[in-house]
C-alpha cells in the first residue's frame, strides 16, 4: 500500500467518531430547537385528529431517543429519508444543490486564497505606506458581516449600476447553450463570490503577511541573501514557502466558516446551493434536510481537512507520511 | 544512616518506544541507557561523558528517578530509590540534587531570588521566617552573590548567565544535598565566566569534606578532568570505558575514547599541528537504528569481524573497564 | 598580497531605548589565502563584524562610518549598492553559519540549495549545477552524495548538514570565506571531521578565511593569525605562534586559561573574576579594567589605541606602553 493512501485510510478512521459525534449534536439541537413541523404542515388550527395523523406519517409521535436510533440506522444505510415538506428524498434534494455550493465556495476559496497569498506577500516585503494600507483593508475586510456586506454589494453593483444580475445562477428564459451558459453562469457568480470572498481574502492577506514576516526572521533568509540572491527570489521562493504552511491550515480550517457564509450569501442573491436549500429547511422546520445539510457539509469540510492534511506534506517535507 | 554511603547502579535501563506509524511494523525502541553499572563511592566524584545522543542525560535523570527505569536498580544508603514509595522519595529528595545546564530555564521567570531559595527551604525544612532569611544571605554569599543583600530582590532576567547559575548552585545546595549532578554546569556559559563557575563547584565540594558525592555530566573531558577523579566514558546508551580521569585521557583504551581525546581542540597551535589525528569516519549512526554487536564499529579504525555481529562486555584491564573485543 | 582591507569601522545596533556600539572603531587586513581567526565571547561583536563585511546584518544594525575594501579594485562594499554586492555575495565571499539545523532552509532539498547558488552566479542550467553540487559533496567526502543531494536537511546529521552549507559556501570558489562559529553545534568528534575538511579546503582552493569563534582550541588547529576582541573592539592581534606561547593583553591571557584543557593538571585554571560589560553602557577608559588585574589609574581615564610594538603585533593595553 502506498503510503499516502494509508495516510487517508488513517486520517479517515480517525474521522469516523467524529462523523458519529456531529450526527448526534445536529439531531439533538435540531430538535430542541422550537417550533413544530406538523404546524406548518397542517396549519396551527389543524383538526386534532389530523395533526396525529401527519405526526404518526412523519414518525414524530415515537420518544426522541427511538427517533434518533431509527434515524442513525437509516443514515448507515446511506438513507438521509425524506422531505417532509418537498416530498423527494432529502439526498436527491442535497446532491442536486451541492454542485452550485461548490462552485460558490471553491471560487471564493481560490480566488481568496491566490490573491490573498500575492497581496500578504507583498505586503510583508515591502513595508512602509503600502503595507499599512493593505492591512487597512484586511482590518476592514475581516470586520464586515456577510449579510450586511453582500446587500450592499447587491445594492450598489446590481441595483444602482446595474452592471450584475440581482440574483440566481442563470438568467431566467434564455436556455444558453455551451460556452454561452458558462459566461452566463460566471456573470451571475461576480457578486455572490466577491461577498464570500472578501472576509477570507482580507484574513489570508493578514495570515500570509505575518506570516512571511516571521519567515523572513529566520536564519536560512541569511543564508539565501549571503548566496547573493535577488530580494524577490529570498521572499518568493525561501520565506513564502515556509510562511504558507499557516496559510494552508487557515484555509482548511475555514472552510466551514466560508460554508456558513455561504448559506447567507446564496440568499441573498438567490443562489440554488445547500445554503439557500438550509435556510429555506430551518425556516419551515423540514429536519430530515437539516440534518442532511450538516452531515454533507460536515463530509465537505472533513474532505478540506484531508487535503489540507496532504498539502501540508507537501509543503512541509518534515511532517511528510511516514 | 551515615555508615556507608555509596551510589551504586546496576544494570539500568532506559527503553523509549519510538512512536509508529499506523500500519507500522513491531514496536522499536531507542535504548537511552542499555544495561549500566558502576559505583561511587561516598564522597566520590564521577564524570560522565558522551556526546549527544550518548544517554548520558537519561542516566543521570534516571539515577535521580527524576524518570522511571525499564529495568535496573539504583542504590543509594544501600536502599534501592526504585523501591520507594512517594514518601520516602519526598525525604529522599533533598539529598539529591541536579544542576542543569541552561539556567534561564531551570529558574522559574516570575520569580525573584530570594523566594526561588525560600521556596525550597520552606518546603523541606521546619526552619523559621528569620531563619530562612539568614539562611538564603549565607548561600548567596557561599556562591559568591555578595553582597547578597543586592541579589535578593532580582528576577533571574536581571541577573548575568553566570550569576544565574550561581544561584542555581545555591538552591541546589540549600538542602545540604549528598549526591549533587551537575549537567553540562558551564556549557551555556561565556568562556571568561566559566572558570569561576568551575572553581565554586570545586570549592563547594572541598567544604563538603567528603559528604557531597559529585556527578559531572558533559561532552568536555577537559572540563570533567578538571572536577572528577573517575570517569564514564558513553556511547549510544552504552558504558565504552570506565576508570580513573587522568588515567583514560593519558591512554585510552576503547577506539571511541582514542578518537574523542584525539578529536579535543588543544589551544596551543604547536602540540595541535604535530598532534596525530586517529581518524574516523562516519556519522553517528541514528539511536533509533543502532549499529549490531558493538554500536561503535562502522566508525571504528580497528574493527575486526567479530564486533560486527557481537557485543563486548566488560573487560578489566588494570583498573579500568573497557568495552572491546581488543582487551578480550 | 592584501584581499581585504577593513577600515575604522563603526557599527551600531539601535534598540528602542539606546544605541549599542557592537563593533567600535575597528580595522583589520586579510590577506589572500590567509586564515584569520576572530575570537569573542558574546557581545565582543565578532559576529557583527564578520556580517558587515557582506552586509548581511540585521534590520536594525547600521555601519555608520569606516569602509571594508575588497582588493585588488579596492571596492568599499559599505558604499556598493545591493545589485553589485549580490554578485559578491555567494560570488567572491563565501559564508558558512553556526547551526546548519536553522540555516538551511528546511523545505528545499539540500541539492537544490546548493545548485541555486550554482545557477545564480555561473550562469548554468540547472541540471549542470545540481550535477556539481553533488561534485562538491563528493569533494567535501559526503558518502552516497547523489542520494544526500535529493534529502531535506532533517534528514541529515549535523555534520552532514553543515557539509552541505560549506558546500554553499564554496560553490562558487570565493575569494573569501567566512565561518561564523562553524563548529560550534556539532560534537567533538564531528567538529574535528568538519575542520579538517574546512583546512584542507582553504588549502586547495587558495581561499582566504575568517573564522569566527569563542573557542580559542580550534583556531590554533586553522588559523594563521588571530583578532581578539572585547566589548565591540580588537584588543589583541597577532600571529598564532607568539599569541600563544606569549600572550600580551591581560584578557587574552584570561581567556587562554580560563577553560580546563586536557593537558594541565586541576590547578592552572585561572579565574577570571566579573562578567561582559553591558554595551549600551561601556565602562570609561580601556572596557576590559574592571576585571583586570593589573589594571591602574589610566586604565579607567583613558582608552588604550592598538600599537604595534612588534612585527605584526598589535596590543590595546597600557601596560604595553
Amino acid at each position: 500500500m502506498s503510503p499516502l493512501i494509508s495516510f487517508i485510510i488513517k486520517k479517515l478512521v480517525q474521522y469516523i467518531p467524529m462523523m458519529f459525534a456531529v450526527i448526534i449534536i445536529t439531531f439533538i439541537l435540531v430538535n430542541m430547537a422550537p417550533g413544530d413541523p406538523t404546524f406548518i404542515l397542517v396549519g396551527e388550527v389543524g383538526d386534532e385528529e389530523f395533526v396525529r395523523a401527519a405526526r404518526a406519517r412523519l414518525g414524530l409521535d415515537k420518544p426522541l431517543h427511538e427517533r434518533f436510533l431509527i434515524y442513525v440506522s437509516n443514515v448507515l444505510k446511506g438513507d438521509l429519508g425524506y422531505s417532509y415538506l418537498r416530498s423527494e428524498p432529502v439526498a436527491k434534494l442535497i446532491i442536486d444543490r451541492i454542485p452550485a455550493t461548490l462552485l460558490l465556495v471553491l471560487t471564493a476559496m481560490f480566488f481568496s486564497a491566490l490573491v490573498g497569498i500575492i497581496i500578504g506577500t507583498i505586503a510583508a516585503a515591502k513595508r512602509g505606506v503600502l503595507d499599512i494600507s493593505l492591512s487597512t483593508f484586511s482590518l476592514v475586510g475581516i470586520s464586515i458581516p456577510y449579510f450586511w456586506l453582500g446587500q450592499i454589494i447587491l445594492v450598489i453593483f446590481a441595483v444602482k449600476l446595474g452592471l450584475f444580475p440581482l440574483g440566481g445562477m442563470v438568467t431566467v428564459g434564455r436556455n444558453y447553450q455551451g460556452i454561452d451558459h458558462i459566461l452566463d453562469v460566471i456573470y451571475h457568480l461576480v457578486l455572490p463570490v466577491m461577498t464570500l470572498a472578501i472576509f477570507n481574502l482580507a484574513y489570508t492577506t493578514k495570515i500570509t503577511r505575518g506570516s512571511v514576516l516571521e519567515a523572513l526572521t529566520q536564519d536560512y533568509i541569511v543564508t539565501a541573501r549571503s548566496k547573493g540572491l535577488p530580494e524577490s527570489k529570498v521572499i518568493f521562493k525561501h520565506a513564502l514557502r515556509n510562511a504558507l504552511i499557516p496559510v494552508v491550515t487557515y484555509t482548511g480550517f475555514n472552510t466551514g466558516v466560508l460554508l456558513i457564509g455561504a448559506i447567507l450569501t446564496e440568499t441573498i442573491f438567490a443562489w440554488p446551493g445547500m445554503g439557500s436549500l438550509l435556510y429555506d429547511s430551518i425556516r419551515l422546520r423540514d429536519y430530515p434536510v437539516i440534518l442532511g445539510v450538516f452531515i454533507y457539509g460536515s463530509i465537505i469540510i472533513i474532505i478540506a481537512n484531508l487535503i489540507v492534511d496532504i498539502l501540508y506534506g507537501l509543503l512541509d517535507p518534515r511532517i511528510r507520511v511516514r | 544512616m551515615e555508615s556507608h554511603f555509596s551510589l551504586k547502579v546496576i544494570n539500568l535501563k532506559k527503553y523509549f518506544p519510538v512512536s509508529r506509524g499506523f500500519f507500522a511494523g513491531p514496536q522499536k525502541y531507542v535504548k537511552a541507557v542499555d544495561n549500566i553499572s558502576f559505583v561511587v563511592e561516598k564522597g566520590g566524584t564521577l564524570g560522565i561523558v558522551g556526546e549527544s545522543g550518548s544517554g548520558k542525560t537519561t542516566l543521570a535523570r534516571l539515577v535521580l528517578r527524576l524518570i522511571e527505569p525499564t529495568s535496573g536498580s539504583v542504590y543509594f544508603d544501600n536502599k534501592n530509590i526504585f523501591e520507594l514509595n512517594k514518601h520516602e522519595l519526598r525525604r529522599l529528595r533533598p539529598q539529591m540534587q541536579m544542576i542543569f545546564q541552561d539556567p534561564m530555564a531551570s529558574l522559574n521567570p516570575r520569580k525573584k531570588v530570594k523566594q526561588i531559595l525560600a521556596q525550597v527551604l520552606k518546603l523541606h525544612t521546619s526552619l523559621s521566617s528569620e531563619e530562612i532569611h539568614e539562611r538564603i544571605l549565607s548561600l548567596l554569599e557561599k556562591v559568591g552573590l555578595s553582597p547578597p543583600e543586592l541579589f535578593l530582590e532580582r528576577y533571574p532576567h536581571e541577573l548575568s548567565g553566570g550569576q544565574r547559575q550561581r544561584v542555581c548552585i545555591s538552591r541546589a545546595i540549600a538542602l545540604n544535598p549528598r549526591l549533587l549532578i551537575a549537567d553540562e554546569p558551564v556549557s551555556a556559559l561565556d568562556v571568561s565566566v566559566r572558570g569561576q563557575i568551575i572553581k565554586l563547584l570545586l570549592d563547594i565540594y572541598n567544604e563538603s569534606r567528603g559528604d557531597m558525592t559529585y556527578i559531572v555530566i558533559s561532552h568536555d573531558i577537559a572540563l570533567i578532568k578538571s572536577m572528577c577523579k573517575n570517569t564514564l566514558v558513553m556511547y549510544l546508551g552504552r558504558m565504552v570505558e570506565l576508570g580513573e580521569t587522568d588515567r583514560i585521557i593519558e591512554s585510552p583504551l576503547h577506539p571511541y575514547t582514542k578518537v574523542l581525546i584525539s578529536a579535543i581542540p588543544i589551544p596551543d597551535p604547536e602540540s595541535a599541528r604535530e598532534r596525530k589525528r586517529i581518524p574516523i569516519t562516519g556519522e553517528p549512526p541514528s539511536l533509533i537504528d543502532p549499529p549490531p554487536g558493538c554500536h561503535f564499529h562502522p566508525r571504528c579504525p580497528y574493527v575486526m569481524d567479530k564486533c560486527r555481529t557481537e557485543t563486548p562486555s566488560y573487560f578489566q584491564v588494570d583498573d579500568r573497564l573497557v568495552s572491546c573485543f581488543l582487551y578480550e | 598580497m592584501k584581499l581585504l582591507e577593513i577600515s575604522n569601522l563603526v557599527v551600531y545596533y539601535s534598540t528602542l531605548q539606546s544605541l549599542v556600539k557592537a563593533v567600535d572603531n575597528i580595522s583589520l587586513e586579510v590577506n589572500r589565502g590567509e586564515a584569520v581567526a576572530i575570537v569573542g565571547e558574546s557581545g565582543s561583536g565578532k559576529t557583527t563584524l564578520a556580517l558587515s563585511i557582506p552586509r548581511l546584518l540585521p534590520d536594525n544594525a547600521r555601519i555608520l562610518s569606516g569602509s571594508i575594501q575588497l582588493h585588488p579594485e579596492k571596492i568599499d562594499l559599505t558604499k556598493l549598492s545591493e545589485k553589485e554586492l549580490r554578485k559578491i555575495r555567494g560570488g567572491r565571499i563565501g559564508m558558512i553559519f553556526q547551526d546548519p539545523m536553522t540555516y538551511l532552509n528546511p523545505v528545499m532539498k539540500v541539492g537544490d540549495q546548493i545548485a541555486e547558488s550554482i545557477v545564480h552566479h555561473q550562469n548554468c542550467s540547472l541540471k549542470e549545477a545540481r550535477k556539481k553540487s553533488i561534485e562538491l559533496l563528493e569533494k567535501l567526502k559526503v558518502p552516497d552524495a547523489d542520494n544526500v543531494a535529493s534529502r531535506y536537511p532533517h534528514q541529515l546529521s549535523g555534520g552532514m548538514k553543515q557539509r552541505v552549507m560549506i558546500s554553499i559556501a564554496i560553490s562558487c570558489n570565493p575569494e573569501l570565506l567566512i565561518a561564523d562559529e562553524p563548529t560550534t553545534a556539532l560534537d567533538v568528534t564531528v567538529q574535528a571531521e568538519v575542520l579538517e575538511l574546512l583546512k584542507n579546503l582553504i588549502r586547495e582552493l587558495k581561499t582566504a578565511l575568517i573564522l569566527v569563534t569563542h573557542d580559542l582550541g580550534i583556531v590554533a588547529e586553522t588559523c594563521d593569525r588571530v583578532a581578539i576582541m572585547y566589548a565591540g573592539k580588537i584588543v589583541e592581534l597577532a600571529d598564532i605562534y607568539s599569541l600563544y606561547k606569549d600572550p600580551k593583553h591581560p584578557y587574552t591571557i584570561g581567556l587562554l586559561n580560563a577553560v580546563p584543557t586536557i593537558k594541565e593538571s586541576q590547578s592552572r585554571i585561572h579565574i577570571m573574576t566579573g562578567s561582559i560589560p553591558d554595551l549600551t553602557n561601556p565602562p570609561p577608559g580601556c572596557r576590559f579594567h574592571p576585571r583586570c588585574p593589573y589594571m591602574f589609574e589610566k586604565c579607567m581615564r583613558e582608552e588604550p589605541p592598538l600599537i604595534n610594538f612588534n612585527k605584526n603585533r598589535y596590543v590595546a593595553c597600557w601596560l604595553m606602553e
